[in-house]
């Protein structure tokens, strides 16, 4: 079944479509708040209060993106929220701690890279982060990021030039 | 960026950082958090409605005085119900 005619039945108020329809994208969604917030605890709660509030909101959703943008909005709305609550969100060392991540012994390596690469990323401020991950890891487009995080196209550009510049020289470092 | 693939969502997924949810259990309660706000809603005009009766009932013994409106609840609650009860029941009986 496709997305259009999942998301009508679940208008409708057909639990299984919207099950079906959730299961599909929660993933994504999953991956962009990990990201997002190098916390796999936080990202969790996040993901379940988006997947609650999509819920909740289905109605409202007129359909003029894919499902999963329109996730990923809640979700970003989600997170600012979780930030001004609580400022300490932003980037601290005991983010990445093993407290939040279980790995396996075999996962040693890819613990390691996957702690750099981590780490290079969350020392991005918020903003450019954000847009870094949507037109690098979702393959975004400016304007789609623009009207995701709700500023000029312009502004977004400029972010993810800034964005490249530095991870560039920390990586080159 | 060779080294910023480690957090695609697939290495993500293998790593085991992209948990199970349990969908089901959340559309469940999104329906319980929407029956929570009609009851809220419902308990908010209850409320209302009672404050603007009492308000309004005030209103009337000051513009009125106690004998009018004593004798305007006497209407109200005695001797309309008892005058359209009858016609209520009768009504109801013949839709049965």
């Amino acid at each position: 079944m496709e997305e259009k005619e999942l998301l009508e039945k679940s208008k409708e108020g057909n639990k299984s479509a919207l099950n079906t329809l959730l299961q599909l994208n929660y993933k994504t969604v999953f991956g962009f708040v990990m990201k997002l917030t190098g916390n796999n605890i936080l990202a969790q709660d996040i993901v379940q209060d988006t997947l609650l509030k999509a819920v909740l909101n289905i109605k409202k959703f007129n359909g003029n993106c894919k499902f999963s943008t329109w996730l990923i909005q809640i979700s970003l709305n989600l997170y600012k929220d979780y930030i001004k609550k609580d400022s300490c969100l932003e980037f601290n060392e005991e983010i990445l701690s093993n407290k939040n991540f279980n790995f396996k012994d075999e996962q040693f390596l890819s613990n390691l890279e996957f702690k750099e690469a981590l780490t290079e990323l969350m020392l991005l401020p918020y903003k450019q982060r954000t847009s870094f991950i949507l037109k690098h890891y979702y393959g975004y487009s400016l304007e789609e990021i623009s009207q995701i995080m709700n500023c000029p196209k312009g502004t977004v550009k400029s972010r993810i030039s800034i964005c490249i510049t530095s991870l560039k020289k920390a990586l080159e470092g | 960026m060779k080294k910023e693939m480690i957090l695609d969502d697939k290495s993500l997924e293998t790593l085991g950082l992209i948990k199970e949810i349990d969908t089901l259990s959340i559309i469940e309660n999104a329906s319980l958090v929407n029956e929570k706000r009609k009851l809220k809603f419902k308990n908010a005009a209850v409320i209302m409605t009672s404050v603007t009766i009492l308000l309004l009932n005030l209103f009337f013994i000051v513009l009125a005085g106690i004998k009018i409106f004593l004798l305007t609840q006497l209407v109200f609650s005695w001797i309309i119900p008892i005058l359209f009860t009858p016609l209520l029941k009768k009504k109801s009986i013949l839709e049965v």
